[in-house]
């Protein structure tokens, strides 16, 4: 292969004040590259973020993205079955992936002395990737047995494939669950696996983080040396299906093996890029986040209703789901904890929080951000979300300004936008005597 | 790395104050050790210190559990407990700049506590709604049967959560005299991560601690647990399950035993990672199991050692026979020369990742005062795995794991052929049953009781 010239990296982006971030892309192949330099310990996080999640399979085929990302571990024509962890073990390091809508991403943490391990491995397995049909088939029935883990045996997991399945409807691409629905998963093959490979595991789909003690040119020579000679591949651009406006509120019933009944709500939210999304998570921790949230306060607290009460968002590209969880006492009615929930939301959106309120929210946001940016892995982590879901490596801290700005204004705006005036899927959970 | 620092010293009524100092951010990560936990909760009334730390982190006197709850998160802090069979852990962090009222308020609630009435009466109700709630958590289940299976009536057997039974007899005269005995300067143990040095936090602590007692009656060690002999398997019926989740325990080894360090190599080889033998073969070759591991326990007296998967309810005979089949090689071969490089160079140079925050380096220290081992115990711990032999630790294996004295918990679905398969376990003395919720009335049926 002829030289190519090393591509230069962009003006520094400042990451948080204290550190600087490296960025550019190789012109060979669209590789982007984040180089973080942060010498607080001698370590780094090496992470590969491929744009490719659930949200890129179709029907009958769900599934896939996470099963591939199983696969991606079973090993290459140069290194056989295991070797990969093995090799990652012996430099002392731990490696791990995980799969959500958008994307799909690989970590090493290893001794910043191993950095040319981890290239040349996962450069290796982008190139030579091979799973003979014994193994993928053993691993066909891990996948199973993660979902029976986390979905069939588990009420919470149960319910929430339920919620986004009604949210979004089971034929959209959020609606369907990234573990992937069981009977699909049992249907997938090698074949399958391979097209979706080479489809979407391609260097223009992809961005390397590398955040912790390392010098960014080094870093840049040699990420180039080692990804500049995998090719490009062209696939059609993800585009945000049409989803038409929940016009009532949808509800089922699940039966399930629990003591006590649950009821799960959800409601379709902003992107995670909209700033929109940042206030509505605050004000969803003015509502459950710790024990004086006005939610936790009055139901578990006060009223002793529930036992457990959660609201979350989830940072999606396209759309995202904030849902509430109230999980009851025995003898407690959910309906009750709802309506009181209910009455909390529309105190919120026609009162707002008062400013103490607004300012105790904010610190705890604050300290939870910090807490993430203390290893080389959570600022990694942080890098690659934010340029892969919004388009800014930086946009973490895009999101601790725009926290640190919310007013209760904004709260009281979000909250009926998004959790008052729209109609919600809901889902009642009840405990089944059955064995069904 | 630069303005980090160590540093240890005690305050003038004794306390003494471990603190890992990084300027790095502005955030302060802050530990409360008490020399006391379940061990200490009376007869018959498991879950009296749980209940008493929950009171301890819910105000001092003169303040209510709603305004304590409030100035905490009003600081940007966090404040929970843990109880364990020997002590309380109360963990948080708050931002820096609150550091001194958040230590106030802490301090303040832990050496003085309200102990009211009300508050007890609502954490009662809240420990027995969680018990409930735990009947959600399949693998919380297996292993609390586990513990009650393995060490039957000694007192490594009792739930720190305390029982249905248990928590309504619970009165607040029980927690008072916990209390008044216990919490005092030899049982405290205080613990600084992050932006904070000595300067500032000496005279803040020594001004909260002024009055801590200087009393703290330490308690009694537990005797030793005795391993019964036999492989004996629980059922655990819980209706509509699809997998089963099966745990396998014996008695694992004292922290102060020679063989510990030897153990701990030989269980992250066995059943500690994704390489780990368990890993390798439970899940990677036979896809049985989308988890598979061992865990070490040590304390003052030997602790559990076990091992969990979950495998369908199918593959449960199969994957149970393969996970004993594996203990027994393990227990008596021990590790290859090659695997015992491969383990000692991971736990060597993976150590760099247990001392990338300065929480991660505050607590080996924390754990290493709180047990009273010297510094060194885990400070030297990487030339202590390099020094480790093959021989060592065959022998340490043979000393401490018997494969032949097993408690198996299997947590599934009866009515299958399920419960009649494991009946052909090699070696097997005894299958007994019990029905899930049984398991929070704290007590399943016994054989060595009757």
């Amino acid at each position: 292969m002829a030289r190519s010239s090393l591509p230069a990296f962009a003006p520094p982006l400042s990451f948080g004040g204290a550190l600087q971030l490296h960025a550019t892309t190789l012109p060979e192949n669209g590789l982007r590259l984040f180089v973080l330099p942060d010498q607080s310990a001698p370590v780094v996080s090496y992470q590969t973020w491929l744009k490719v999640g659930s949200r890129d399979e179709s029907p009958g085929k769900t599934g896939i993205s996470h099963l591939l990302e199983h696969l991606m571990f079973l090993g290459t024509k140069r290194h056989p079955l295991g070797e990969f962890d093995r090799l990652i073990e012996l430099a002392g390091g731990e490696n791990n992936a995980s799969t959500w809508t958008d994307w799909t991403q690989y970590h090493e943490n290893v001794p910043a002395s191993e950095l040319d391990l981890v290239i040349a491995l996962e450069v290796d397995r982008l190139e030579t990737l091979g799973v003979s049909e014994a193994k993928f088939q053993s691993e066909r029935d891990v996948v199973v047995s993660e979902r029976r883990d986390r979905v069939e045996d588990d009420v919470d997991g149960a319910a929430s494939e339920l919620l986004f399945a009604m949210a979004f409807g089971r034929r959209h691409p959020y609606g369907w669950p990234t573990l992937g629905w069981m009977r699909d998963i049992q249907g997938l093959t090698r074949a399958d696996a391979r097209a979706y490979f080479r489809q979407h595991y391609a260097p223009n789909h992809a961005a390397i983080v590398v955040a912790g003690a390392v010098e960014p040119g080094e870093v840049l020579r040699r990420v180039h040396r080692a990804y500049r000679r995998l090719p490009p591949r062209f696939r059609p651009e993800a585009a945000w299906p049409s989803l038409g406006p929940m016009k009532k509120e949808q509800r089922r019933t699940l039966r399930f093996r629990t003591p006590t009944p649950k009821v799960l709500c959800g409601w379709r939210g902003p992107g995670y890029a909209e700033r929109d999304h940042a206030v509505l998570f605050l004000a969803l921790q003015i509502l459950t986040g710790g024990r004086s949230s006005r939610l936790y306060r009055s139901l578990v607290r006060e009223r002793e209703l529930v036992q457990d009460v959660r609201m979350s968002v989830v940072p999606f590209e396209w759309a995202s789901l904030a849902d509430l969880w109230l999980s009851a006492r025995e003898g407690k009615s959910t309906e009750e904890a709802l309506r009181l929930a209910d009455r909390e939301l529309h105190a919120l959106a026609t009162k707002g929080p008062s400013e103490a309120e607004l300012e105790k929210v904010k610190n705890r946001v604050e300290l939870g951000f910090l807490g993430g940016m203390e290893t080389a892995a959570g600022k990694a982590e942080q890098i690659g979300l934010g340029a892969l879901v919004t388009g800014d490596p930086c946009h973490a801290f895009v999101r601790l300004d725009e926290l640190r700005a919310v007013s209760a204004a904004d709260v009281r705006r979000v909250v009926r936008a998004y959790l008052v005036d729209p109609p919600r899927a809901r889902i009642d959970v009840q405990p089944s005597r059955g064995r069904a | 790395m630069s303005g980090r620092s160590e540093i240890q010293w005690v305050t003038e009524r004794g306390v003494p104050v471990l603190l890992e100092t990084d300027p790095a951010l502005p955030l302060v990560d802050v530990a409360v050790i008490l020399r006391v936990g379940a061990l200490a909760d009376p007869a018959g009334r498991d879950g009296t210190a749980r209940l008493l730390a929950r009171l301890c982190r819910s105000g001092a006197r003169g303040q209510s559990s709603r305004a304590f709850d409030d100035a905490v998160e009003s600081l940007g802090g966090t404040w929970s407990a843990e109880v364990g069979h020997g002590a309380m852990r109360f963990t948080g962090a708050v931002l820096a700049k609150n550091l001194a009222p958040f230590l106030e308020l802490v301090l303040g609630s832990l050496l003085a506590p309200g102990l009211r009435h009300a508050d007890l009466g609502e954490a009662r109700r809240e420990a027995l709604a969680d018990l409930t709630a735990r009947q959600d958590d399949d693998r919380w289940l297996a292993a609390r049967a586990l513990r009650m299976h393995l060490f039957g009536s000694h007192p490594y057997a009792r739930s720190p959560f305390g029982s249905s039974r248990s928590i309504p007899r619970i009165r607040l005269a029980d927690l008072e005299a916990l209390h008044a005995a216990h919490v005092g300067a030899p049982s405290i143990l205080v613990g600084l991560a992050g932006a904070v040095d000595r300067r500032s936090a000496a005279p803040i602590l020594e001004r909260l601690l002024s009055r801590v007692p200087l009393h703290g009656a330490p308690v009694p060690a537990p005797p030793p647990p005795t391993l019964r002999p036999g492989r004996r398997v629980l059922f655990v019926d819980k209706p509509a399950r699809t997998q089963a989740q099966v745990q396998i325990g014996t008695l694992g080894v004292r922290l102060r035993d020679p063989s510990f360090h030897p153990l701990v190599v030989a269980n992250q080889a066995f059943g500690g990672s994704i390489t780990s033998r368990l890993m390798r073969v439970v899940r990677t070759e036979r896809g049985y199991s989308y988890a598979a591991g061992s865990r070490l326990g040590a304390d003052v007296e030997r602790e559990a050692f076990t091992m969990h998967a979950h495998p369908s309810l199918a593959d449960t005979p199969a994957c149970t026979r393969l996970m004993v089949e594996l203990l027994e090689e393990w227990a008596q071969r021990g590790l290859g020369a090659r695997e015992l490089a491969q383990t000692q160079s991971y736990l060597v140079k993976s150590h760099a990742f247990e001392r990338d925050t300065a929480l991660k380096r505050l607590e080996p220290r924390l754990e290493a005062a709180l047990h009273g081992l010297p510094r060194s115990f885990w400070a030297g711990f990487v030339e202590r795995v390099r020094r480790i032999s093959v021989p060592q630790i065959r022998a340490a294996l043979r000393r401490a794991i018997d494969p032949s004295a097993l408690s198996i918990v299997v947590l599934g679905t009866s009515g299958s052929s399920l419960e009649r398969d494991l009946l052909r376990l090699p070696g097997l003395a005894e299958l007994s049953r019990v029905e899930y919720r049984e398991l929070a009335q704290g007590r399943i049926r016994h054989p060595a009781d009757e």
